[in-house]
């Protein structure tokens, strides 16, 4: 931003214009007070010019030589940046003591440069230039003054200006600290330069005009002469004196007035600033600048200003926050206090419940026993049935034993039978075939007739024991099936003996395994017995606890239940204070 | 010498007695297995090969019509002049001197007309087979 | 045969060749020269005499004996190549099977009745009556 473009330049052009009105005082007093040999005007302005022109300009630039990052910052080289900024505003701040000493250095040295370069001059004495260096030197302090004055106001614009482009408070008092109080010691300087400046030009002019008049007087020695000389003597004085002391006069008026202005003006600006933040419009703060304590007030003020917005706009977020915090609050205590009413309703449960679990817990410790006792009975009659078990089992053994004897024996019976049945079956045969051969001789013996009737007889006789032999073998058979049968039972009898002893070892193996099962499910059950009885010490143990903390939570409740009800209480309070404080702060229109 | 005289060969055959004239009867035989005949029929249980000669095997039981004797050992070899056959007996009783009717025909047609009797044996009554007559019956049945 | 092919009860001829048949339990025998093809039979192929049906046993597969314009279904045969003996059929036999008993032959002993193929395949066409 060009804004402040040139700014370098406006602000110390004052100075030369000071210059231009003290090199006018200079010359008028010059005019009526020096004597300027005739002849040598022209050097003489042209001497007065060049050490105008050249003082002007080295002097602006020694003074621009201060400007630099303002000036950067008016061209755009440098960038804006807070710290070009702040550089900028104490070059600006320095710039009006920097005027007045480099005013006042070179309307010394150019007085002295006039009163010497004159005085080289083909005709012209060292009282001449010395006393037109004194003229410059007099009145050197009255315009460095008046240029401090005129570019103080400028300066202060600039600063402005610069303060505008971005500087907080804290940025203007960390660049220009409010520490230097020099107002008495430039109030001091200006009155001496206000009271000195005339009375030596005044001084000097009574002297002068005395030394003249004495001069004339010893002149002539006229009296008549003498008395005229005295007579216009004050009259030859007046007008020079009165144009000087007016011309002076103005000046120092118009730097009383430039003076008394830049003092009143920051205080002015403070005052309406405090109005305004009276009236409650708190907005951004703008820099109010000034110079030694007037800068100390302005800053501190500036500073008051920006706390105040920030304690403020702090005080509105708080107000907000505290009323929904309230708001939350009561809603919370409302929760609280239904939730302690639940609490309460749930301890009552509990404690009848505890009670109940107190009653179980007996309950379950005599079942326990009971069930330890019928464990025991169990056990111990499963033992027993081990034992009978394992008896059992002996005898199944020995019965099968007893089985397997029978089963040989009638293995061996059976193939005895088997061999009976053969040889029977043979006598059988023989029989049937004896039986057969006796037949047909009977019946040869009968065809022969009379002739084989014996034969029939014998043959007859001999079918009769082949028949009683045929009886006898049909018996033996009979008998055998008899045994047959009875093997077949006996060995029916035996497979079922052996399928049944199979049976019952199985059964007995059985019925060891359930006993087993049954003793081990025995000694879980005492282990768990145990256990239980434990556990029941335990629950008896942790019921009373319970039973305590109970209590202790019905009590803390209770106090709960009073806290909720102090709480309501003071968040009521609280909302109450949220409501003034809000409106309080609603008094100041903080901008955002 | 008559039949009468000479005697029968009295032999079971189920639950009937039955006599065959002793001149008649050649042998009382033990069966071995028989051997069926083709399309042969009930009454003819089969043959069997008896010293280098076939006979057939009837069951008087099942052509007189009452249980047969399908399953005896034993059989009575009646020869006649055309040939031979053989009768299975249950029980040979032996050879008896019978008494009562011994030539009335037990029926007219039939089988019946070639049984006599009914006679009586020691063992019981009797119907005594005309060999010659079965035989006829027998070959032409066949 | 004719009466006279048939051996009289004192003769006994030798038969040379034979086809022994099984049907059931039971077995028949045909001289070899009777029979002029074999072949497979099931219930449900050609219709053919049954030997079965001569003996009351159901019907089931078994071999094809064809000569002939005549036919005959055995369960199972073997041809029997040995001279056999030939016991001459019975008397009280002589009518029987239709006239296709022809004797009897011992090939393993057991007897079995020789018969005629195209006599008997006639007699079980009629009804083995």
């Amino acid at each position: 931003m060009s804004s402040l473009k040139g700014l370098n330049r406006w602000v110390t052009l004052p100075s030369i214009w000071a210059g231009l009105i003290g090199v006018l005082l200079a010359v008028v007093y010059v005019a009526f007070t020096a004597e300027i040999r005739s002849g040598t005007r022209w050097q003489f302005a042209v001497i007065l010019g060049v050490v105008v022109l050249v003082a002007n300009l080295l002097g602006d630039s020694f003074e621009q030589s201060r400007l630099k990052t303002l000036k950067g910052l008016g061209l755009g080289t440098e960038s804006q940046t807070r710290e070009n900024l702040m550089k900028a505003l104490v070059e600006a701040s320095r710039i009006p003591d920097t005027v007045f000493v480099s005013s006042m250095a070179f309307w010394v040295v150019g007085a002295f440069t006039v009163g010497l370069v004159y005085s080289l001059l083909p005709g012209v004495g060292w009282s001449e230039g010395s006393r037109l260096a004194f003229i410059g030197i007099a009145l050197g302090p009255l315009v460095s003054v008046l240029a401090h004055l005129t570019v103080l106001r400028r300066v202060r614009d600039v600063m402005s200006r610069i303060a505008a482009l971005g500087l907080t408070t804290g940025d203007l008092v960390r660049a220009l600290p409010a520490d230097r109080y020099q107002l008495r010691r430039r109030f001091v300087l200006f009155m001496a330069v206000s009271a000195i400046t005339p009375l030596v030009f005044l001084c000097d002019l009574g002297a002068r005009t005395a030394f003249a008049l004495l001069d004339a007087l010893l002149k002539t020695t006229d009296a008549a002469a003498q008395q005229g000389v005295l007579a216009s003597a004050p009259a030859a004085g007046v007008v020079p004196l009165a144009v000087i002391a007016g011309l002076t006069l103005v000046v120092v008026i118009s730097c009383g007035w430039i003076g008394g202005r830049s003092l009143g003006e920051p205080l002015q600006l403070i005052t309406a600033a405090t109005q305004r933040i009276a009236d409650g419009k708190l907005g951004k703060s703008t820099m109010i600048p000034a110079e030694d304590e007037l800068w100390g007030v302005s800053a501190a003020f500036a500073s008051m200003e920006h706390q105040l917005l920030t304690a403020l706009r702090q005080l509105k977020d708080a107000g907000v926050k505290i009323s929904s915090t309230t708001e939350e609050l009561i809603s919370s205590s409302l929760k609280h206090e239904a939730g302690a009413a639940d609490q309460t309703g749930a301890l009552s449960q509990t404690s009848a419940t505890t009670e109940e679990l107190a009653r179980s817990a007996k309950q379950i410790a005599q079942n326990a026993s009971d069930v330890s006792r019928q464990a025991q009975a169990m056990l111990d009659s499963a033992q027993h049935g081990k034992r009978s078990a394992g008896a059992f089992y002996a005898s199944i053994l020995r019965v099968r034993e007893g089985n397997q004897a029978i089963a040989d024996s009638v293995v061996r019976l059976n193939k005895r039978v088997q061999q009976v049945g053969r040889i029977v079956e043979f006598i059988d045969g023989i029989a049937d075939k004896s039986d057969l051969l006796a037949l047909n001789a009977e019946l040869e013996g009968t065809k022969a007739g009379d002739v084989g009737r014996g034969f029939s007889l014998v043959a007859a006789e001999m079918r009769r024991l082949s028949e009683s032999v045929m009886a006898s073998t049909r018996e033996i058979n009979r008998l055998i099936e008899e045994i047959r049968d009875a093997t077949n039972a006996a060995v029916m009898a035996t497979e079922a003996g052996v399928k049944a002893t199979d049976a019952g070892s199985a059964l007995a193996r059985q019925v060891t395994e359930s006993l087993d099962r049954i003793v081990d499910f025995a000694n879980q059950t005492s282990d768990a017995v145990k256990a239980i009885t434990l556990a029941t010490h335990q629950q008896q143990a942790g019921t009373d606890q319970l039973a305590t903390a109970m209590s202790d939570i019905l009590r803390s409740t209770q106090n709960a239940l009073g806290a909720t009800a102090q709480m309501s209480s003071a968040n009521a309070d609280l909302s109450t204070l949220s409501g003034e404080l809000q409106k309080t702060v609603s008094r100041f229109e903080v901008a955002p | 010498m008559s039949d009468a005289q000479r005697g029968h060969l009295v032999f079971a055959c189920g639950s009937s007695l039955y006599a065959v004239p002793a001149e008649r009867a050649a042998e009382v035989v033990s069966l071995p297995q028989l051997t069926r005949v083709p399309g042969a029929p009930p009454h003819l249980l089969g043959v069997f090969a008896h010293r280098g000669e076939v006979i057939p095997v009837i069951d008087m039981g099942v052509l007189v019509g009452t249980k047969g004797e399908a399953t005896s050992r034993r059989a009575v070899l009646v020869r006649v002049p055309r040939g031979s056959l053989a009768l299975t007996a249950g029980r040979v009783a032996g050879v008896s001197t019978l008494t009562g009717e011994l030539t009335t025909p037990l029926g007219s047609s039939g089988v019946q007309a070639h049984l006599r009797g009914p006679a009586k044996a020691p063992s019981g009554e009797v119907a005594i087979i005309d060999p010659e007559g079965m035989f006829e019956l027998l070959s032409k049945g066949a | 045969m004719s009466a006279a092919e048939r051996p009289s009860p004192e003769e006994s001829q030798e038969i040379e060749g034979l086809v022994l048949c099984r049907v059931g339990e039971n077995h028949i025998a045909f001289p070899a020269a009777a029979v002029g093809s074999i072949d497979q039979w099931e219930p449900g192929g050609v219709p053919a005499p049954q030997s079965r049906v001569a003996f009351g046993l159901p019907v089931v597969a078994g071999k094809l004996l064809v000569r002939g314009g005549f036919s005959l279904v055995v369960d199972g045969l073997e041809i029997v190549t040995d001279r056999a003996k030939l016991l001459p059929v019975p008397a009280m036999l002589l009518g029987a099977v239709g006239g296709a008993l022809r004797g009897f032959v011992q090939p393993a002993g057991s007897l079995v009745p020789l018969l005629g193929l195209a006599e008997f395949s006639a007699f079980v066409t009629r009804g083995a009556h």
